[in-house]
């Protein structure tokens, strides 16, 4: 019995320590909130709260119209203030910059133009200084489908002309990665085609008046801007990128569908549209509290699939496709993450090089 | 195209057109007098007003607001030294030497009468063009667009008041700030020394508010005295700014050359509309017989800048209306406006909506007239401010300074950089470099570099043998031969 007795003396002196140690930490998990009560916190937050909507282009522009149109509906939603705060400087990265750097508290979101963002990370643009894959998503307003088009003055009429033409084909450009040129980029590399870009104009307009002039072959462009090129009737619709037709252009060909492309081929053109997909997008800084990230992806799908935003974005002429938060992440990790180095290192090169 | 002009008039002509223009002028011309504001930061400050208004409407004003601006800052320009917006720059040189000999009123009514004909003149030559629009910005391609830059760089020699070394000096100097910020073609930032702001390079604002400006409010605070020399009495009298309308009328061969290069810079999307009033100021220098009195009170050197900054208005409306391409920097403004009123301009905008094309021609025309009885009719008091004593307008006009730099864009970098800049004007004005020459390098400089490698990569070596490029080519050999030429034939003359 003593035996027992010393080993229950010695599991008694333990034993307070242990019931101490339990009772701390049975006082802890209590006062952690549970997940209700932090989404009741999360909205108790917001409510009065100013939220800041950055846009990293200057008013006027089509990121500026989203963000004024999303701002009431996301006003309400969330009880908040929503300011459209527009920082135009490098082409969106300076806003960028400082959005990543902003407290990760919830009440500065960005409007981002997630595919050059993407490409300016990949391919380490002098003054890009975010990290989109350590970035909170909240959801993605637009991503619109790419046409490629030749001028009426051109002489390439369908693939077989481009694969055949003895001389290298023109392409017009604003700039470097800014969503036209690394189109471009892209199709020449999967086609296997010579091809020259010629960037330096002033944006997508002076880029598509130099191919209506015949100083360039052709371009590629959103579906909406070439429909209105289209109408015109300056321009010949070769084909649409991607696995599917656009929806503006249904009797448009694929480019998968005029050509067959090997595996490797097809592989550039399904890069360019993982990227491409990430398109228009609310994007928040790192580390956001998970409650009021939640909150911030729930309002923002409200939003988009409201029934008075959509019919106001249709009135205007805007374009919506709605993706989720999780999605737009997985996409954003393809692009960056999830390269190896060779193709990494290939994708710049044909970005950045080859065809200038 | 008859029935586009009858609905035009009528939409031009409707009592709340009238109402929306009348209201507009004078804030134009206040924005462009105030040399703190220029046209960008007023067309900025007033697009939230337009919300709601109805689709043409809300476009006259804009429209009409900045038509004024450039006669406005014509005042500012011969009173202080200041010009009102970058484009009155060229006018500061002549305009302010004849505000220090006490003829204010004498180049005042000549600057709004040029800036009205000139206006006018902008107008009739855009009515003409709609009808053909798209041939002619077709025609004018990457090729003929280097070679107006091109030509831009060589009259800047010209624009100096002294030496043309000097000019191409400044100028020079103009074009090596442009060359800060991203390059246009490789995306390559230069000279950004990691620092955000100099990632776009610098602005038009803080550097034309700098080099003007500052000087002079250094000037107004060390002397503490007015502009005008006391001695010289100021004449504001009506028989003064007779006198500069006659001037006009006088030199109309002028302002028609300069309304015309006014125009043609204006259609022309890749050059910024800014250039004008220095090409026909520096083209003005060549072409009269008097070249050697520019710069020191001409009244020519006010005329031909004031008409061509006025003329470009209307041309600058061509690339934007038909191409949805903006002409200058207040057009793509303008361009924001119409998305969010929405309308789309672009190429199927004109066959849909000629009428606005012709309507907006209108209000241009009848702002412009307005605005010049407006001034005139207020001459002898604006005038008035080159009595005030230094130590009173010096701070007055940093205030407005400041203001006006930050407005742009709100940073506080712009405001920093107007005093760095400052401190350059204030040293190119003491050394006798034209600041002007500098601003018509700044502005050049990037298109210059862009337009050649374009065509250079879209036609090879042999670009500039098409017909419209021979022509410029042939300016530009004018341009460098003639300023020779005199000086050979005045030192033949001498000795």
């Amino acid at each position: 019995m003593r035996p027992q007795l010393r080993r229950s003396d010695a599991s008694r002196r333990r034993r307070p320590v242990i019931r101490w140690l339990a009772a701390a930490a049975a006082c802890l998990a209590l006062s952690l909130p549970t997940p209700s009560q932090a989404a009741e916190n999360a909205t108790a937050f917001f409510k009065g709260k100013t939220v800041h909507l950055v846009v990293g282009y200057g008013a006027g522009g089509g990121f500026d119209t989203y963000a004024r149109m999303i701002a009431p509906y996301l006003e309400k939603r969330l009880g908040a203030t929503i300011v459209v705060d527009n920082r135009p400087g490098a082409g969106g990265v300076v806003a960028l910059n400082q959005v990543y750097l902003a407290a990760p508290d919830g009440l500065t979101i960005m409007l981002v133009n997630g595919v050059g963002a993407v490409l300016g990370q990949l391919t380490e643009s002098a003054g890009v200084r975010y990290d989109l894959t350590k970035m909170s998503w909240i959801g993605r307003v637009a991503s619109e489908d790419r046409i490629l088009f030749f001028g009426q003055k051109s002489p390439y009429r369908s693939i077989e002309d481009l694969r055949s033409s003895n001389r290298p084909i023109k392409f017009a450009a604003g700039g470097k990665i800014n969503s036209i040129s690394d189109s471009e980029a892209i199709i020449c590399k999967s086609l296997h085609i010579e091809c020259k870009i010629i960037i330096g104009y002033k944006g997508s307009k002076g880029a598509a008046l130099a191919v209506l002039r015949g100083e360039a072959d052709g371009m590629v462009l959103t579906a909406s801007s070439t429909r209105r090129y289209a109408d015109d009737g300056g321009i010949r619709v070769l084909a649409a990128l991607g696995r599917k037709r656009a929806d503006v252009f249904p009797d448009v060909p694929t480019l998968f569908e005029l050509a067959d492309l090997t595996a490797e081929e097809a592989w550039w053109i399904d890069m360019h549209e993982t990227i491409r997909t990430v398109g228009r997008s609310v994007v928040a800084p790192p580390a956001v509290p998970a409650a009021r990230l939640a909150l911030l992806r729930d309002a923002f799908t409200g939003v988009i699939d409201d029934p008075d935003f959509k019919a106001e974005a249709k009135a205007r002429k805007r374009e919506l496709h709605p993706l989720a938060a999780e999605r737009i992440h997985e996409f954003v990790l393809d692009s960056l993450d999830r390269l190896t180095d060779d193709q990494r290192n290939a994708l710049r090169k044909v970005l950045l090089e080859t065809y200038y | 195209m008859l029935e586009g002009a009858i609905s035009a008039l009528s939409m031009a002509a409707s009592p709340g057109t009238l109402w929306v223009v009348l209201l507009a002028v004078p804030i134009g011309l206040i924005v462009g007098i105030l040399p703190g504001l220029g046209g960008l930061s007023g067309l900025a400050l007033v697009i939230p007003l337009i919300y709601g208004m109805e689709p043409f409407q809300g476009l006259a004003f804009l429209v009409a607001l900045h038509a004024v601006v450039y006669t406005g800052g014509s005042v500012s320009a011969i009173l202080l030294g200041i010009p009102g917006a970058a484009a009155n720059a060229a006018t500061v040189a002549d305009g302010f030497a004849l505000s220090r000999q006490g003829r204010a009123g004498y180049a005042i009514g000549a600057a709004l009468t040029a800036s009205a004909v000139g206006g006018l003149i902008g107008v009739v030559v855009l009515v003409f063009l709609l009808p053909v629009l798209r041939p002619v910005v077709e025609a004018f391609g990457s090729p003929e667009t280097f070679f107006l830059s091109l030509l831009g760089i060589v009259l800047i020699g010209a624009v100096n008041e002294g030496r043309p070394v000097k000019g191409l000096i400044a100028g020079g100097l103009g074009i090596f700030i442009a060359c800060f910020g991203y390059q246009g073609i490789t995306g390559v930032p230069r000279f950004w020394m990691g620092v955000d702001y100099l990632l776009d390079g610098f602005r038009l604002v803080p550097l034309g508010l700098g080099l003007f400006a500052v000087p002079e409010i250094l000037s107004l605070l060390t002397s503490g005295r007015s502009i005008a020399s006391d001695k010289a009495a100021v004449d504001v009298s009506h028989r003064e700014v007779r006198a500069g309308m006659v001037a006009v009328w006088q030199s109309r061969g002028l302002v028609i050359r300069s309304s015309v290069i006014g125009v043609v810079v204006g259609i022309i999307p890749g050059i910024g509309g800014e250039t004008a009033p220095f090409v026909a100021y520096a083209a003005g220098k060549h072409t009269t017989r008097r070249a050697e009195t520019f710069g020191s009170g001409a009244i020519d050197g006010v005329i031909a800048p004031e008409s061509g900054n006025n003329a470009k208005e209307g041309g600058a409306l061509v690339p934007t209306l038909s191409f949805g391409i903006p002409g200058s920097a207040a057009m793509s403004l303008l361009l924001g406006a119409f998305l969010i009123l929405g309308l789309e301009p672009g190429p199927a905008f004109l066959k849909e909506h000629l009428d606005i094309g012709l309507g907006l021609a209108i209000v241009i025309a009848f702002a412009n007239v307005i605005a010049a009885l407006l001034t005139l009719a207020a001459t002898s008091h604006l005038a008035l401010v080159t009595r005030l004593h230094g130590h009173v307008l010096a701070p007055l006009l940093l205030v407005l300074v400041v203001l006006g730099a930050y407005a742009g864009h709100h940073q506080m970098m712009d405001v920093v950089f107007v005093f760095i800049f400052g401190a350059l004007g204030f040293v190119m004005r003491e050394f006798g470099f034209s600041r002007a020459a500098l601003m018509l390098g700044f502005v050049l400089g990037g298109p210059l570099e862009t337009y050649l490698h374009i065509s250079l990569n879209a036609y090879g070596p042999f670009f500039f043998t098409r017909p419209i490029s021979l022509g410029l080519a042939a300016l530009i050999l004018l341009g460098l031969i003639v300023p020779l030429l005199r000086d050979l034939r005045r030192r033949a003359a001498d000795g």
